[in-house]
């Protein structure tokens, strides 16, 4: 089956009433989970993980995988108009996206980000069909040998799947991998390490694992940060159009966003979150003025948002192809259709025509709803926004801090370079947000930028914890960069006069006045 | 102490782990045994352990650990024993009268009023009950009512 006849197929698949169902309330979910920053993709998948056990494996495929991208489009709505990332994939928006709020150009801001999103889900979706079908061909030639170096070589990938300590997660997928050998031997039927426990003896279920290990952790956080009101910038229908100059401008950046990202989610790692950073420094490396990203440039919203969706298209490939996740998300899908008797694979695409093209034209529709629901209707998720928020005192004042990406491009894109993303952090002030700050508000007003520096401890223990991003969907991560941005010691302050790095502090109470994003 | 203490219990746990493994038939690499699988990932467990509790022990004052100030404790523990009482009285009184409790207890901690936290758990509780027991057939138990 060629990739047109094979998408004709899907569509026929995709379209049926209860598949167009599934992926409206996955998407609906994906976005309002992206929207609200309590909770995260994956945790949400988890959490509704056993509500597909009903289902058909495509129907399933499509209502999970439909939250993962649907977050991508809902987490920039925070990230727009509170200046709070509602998924880690949306961090590098509000660099930006927030700025331009402050000018009064929120709407645009959430139309480019939404257009973006579109254009490189599609993008994503075609390379999906390409690349996919391709790596599986070349798949379906392989033996036992290829099959047990594949699995042999996914062990270290696992390993970067955290973007924390290499050892630490060596750890964890040792006590994985043990955990995977409780119950019966699938040669000897001897049972093993089940202490006479029958339901043991059919082995450690994943949907339990999933469900403790992302959706208790995501509730055991919510509970630490508590939840509070927060206040919303409100944006008109009319506002949300660009204008031409914010469309021209808007073209490239979401063009290579949508390369960088689909790129990035064929690669090991928190594929959704490195690519936006990546997209970020590249429009900046190319801009002729890079000194404006941080005031509100058009192209610090278009690229990242085009290229998180880039993603996690990019992301579905090995996992569709070969059955390998390259991120949490996917390994949860992944389990999905391990719990409905699918093994993802080179021979599923095959074997499974329906699941395979039924799920890839599903992300087409997705696509579009999406597009319909985060324009339109952005009035309603932006009134469900003002009802929840993180209030602990730590993880607000992180949230509120500003985050910029090195400066430096990295090179071959991998997950060790998640590390090598440096976030300097801004002291943003604590008042209330405006509503919208007007037409006139400029980029500069009412900022204090004093000299300062990210203290070198500060960053020795951000690069032991590896924390990335502020809103990161792992909550160890977000608890370990709350870690590193606790008050420095008087040690680490003393570093601070000497260290070249200027961030914005401002202290202006009432409606966020602007700090300038620092320059690392 | 907790970031030293985490690797160690790893490798005692990898230790215990090896130990049952032995018990089990090895086999040869032509026909393994069932405990050809898990010895091998034991010796990987082990080994990684100890690399982790090497390198927790070699850093001055282990990794960073974020101490929770008085009142996010206070609701993570709630939400802790809220979650295994609902493990241990699920059987007893069902899934209904449970998961309303759970949710009513953690909403409560969270700082919603009481009103608020039963009236959602009342709706919370029907809600997912019906889903998953009337519309998906998942059986859950409906304890003595």
């Amino acid at each position: 089956m060629g990739p047109l006849e094979g998408l004709a197929y899907g569509f026929s698949v995709a379209l049926l009433p209860s598949n167009l169902f599934a992926c409206f309330v996955g998407v609906l979910v994906g976005t309002i989970v992206g929207v609200l920053p309590g909770i995260g993709p994956v945790g949400a998948m988890a959490l509704l993980l056993p509500s597909t056990f009903a289902m058909h494996p495509a129907t399933a495929l499509i209502m999970l995988a439909g939250i993962y991208y649907g977050a991508m489009y809902g987490g920039s709505t925070t990230s727009i108009l509170v200046n709070v990332p509602g998924e880690a994939g949306s961090v590098v928006t509000l660099l930006d996206g927030y700025q331009m709020t402050k000018k009064g150009r929120a709407g645009a801001a959430l139309t480019i980000a939404a257009v973006g999103s579109f254009v490189a889900g599609t993008v994503g979706v075609v390379g999906i069909m390409l690349a996919a079908g391709w790596l599986a061909d070349t798949a379906v030639r392989f033996g036992p040998p290829e099959y047990f170096a594949i699995t042999l070589g996914g062990i270290p990938l696992l390993s970067r799947l955290s973007g924390g300590s290499i050892l630490n997660a060596f750890v964890m997928v040792a006590l994985g991998l043990a955990l995977g050998t409780v119950g019966m031997d699938s040669i000897s039927a001897l049972r093993r390490f089940t202490f006479g426990s029958v339901q043991l003896a059919q082995g450690i279920e994943l949907v339990p694992v999933i469900m403790g290990v992302y959706g208790v952790a995501e509730v055991l956080l919510l509970a630490e940060e508590g939840i509070a009101k927060t206040q919303v910038a409100s944006v008109k229908l009319r506002e949300l159009i660009p204008t031409a100059a914010e469309w021209r401008r808007s073209t490239m950046p979401i063009a290579r966003g949508s390369v960088v990202g689909f790129l990035t989610g064929l690669v090991p790692g928190p594929a959704a979150v490195l690519s936006t950073f990546i997209s970020y420094t590249l429009e900046k490396k190319v801009s002729k003025t890079p000194e404006k990203f941080g005031t509100g440039m058009i192209e610090g919203v278009a690229g990242p948002e085009a290229a998180n969706n880039g993603a996690t298209a990019g992301a579905m490939v090995p996992l569709l192809s070969l059955g390998i996740p390259f991120s949490p998300a996917t390994a949860i899908l992944l389990g999905a259709l391990v719990v409905h008797g699918l093994q993802p694979g080179p021979l599923m695409i095959s074997q499974r025509p329906e699941v395979f093209w039924g799920f890839v034209a599903s992300m087409y529709i997705g696509n579009l709803m999406l597009l319909i629901l985060n324009l339109p209707l952005v009035g309603v998720f932006v009134t469900a926004l003002a009802a929840t928020r993180p209030r602990d005192a730590r993880a607000d004042s992180l949230s509120r801090r500003r985050l910029q990406p090195e400066q430096k491009l990295p090179g071959p894109v991998g997950a060790r370079h998640l590390r090598r993303v440096r976030l300097c952090l801004a002291k943003a002030p604590r008042g209330p947000v405006a509503d919208g700050g007007g037409a006139g508000a400029g980029p500069d007003d009412g900022e204090d930028a004093a000299s300062g520096a990210l203290p070198d401890a500060r960053q020795r223990r951000r690069s032991r914890g590896a924390p990335a991003v502020g809103d990161d969907p792992d909550p160890r991560r977000r608890r370990a960069l709350r870690a590193a941005a606790r008050p420095a010691s008087a040690g680490e302050k003393a570093h601070e006069a000497d260290c070249p790095v200027a961030f914005g502090d401002a202290t202006a109470e009432g409606p966020l006045s602007s700090a300038q994003p620092p320059v690392c | 102490m907790l970031a030293r203490a985490v690797p160690v219990v790893l490798l005692v746990s990898a230790a215990v782990y090896l130990t049952l493994a032995l018990r089990l038939p090895f086999g040869a690499a032509e026909r393994p045994g069932a405990g050809f699988y898990p010895v091998i990932v034991a010796v990987f467990a082990i080994v990684v352990a100890l690399a982790a509790t090497a390198s927790a022990f070699r850093s001055a004052a282990g990794a960073a650990v974020v101490e929770l100030d008085a009142a996010s404790r206070r609701r993570v523990v709630i939400t802790v024993l809220a979650l295994v009482a609902f493990c241990l009285v699920l059987p007893w009184v069902g899934y209904p009268a449970a998961a309303f409790g759970f949710v009513a207890v953690v909403l409560r901690s969270l700082g919603a009023r009481w009103t608020a936290a039963l009236v959602t758990g009342a709706l919370r509780s029907a809600g997912s009950y019906g889903l998953f027991a009337v519309l998906l057939d998942v059986p859950l138990p409906r304890g003595p009512w």
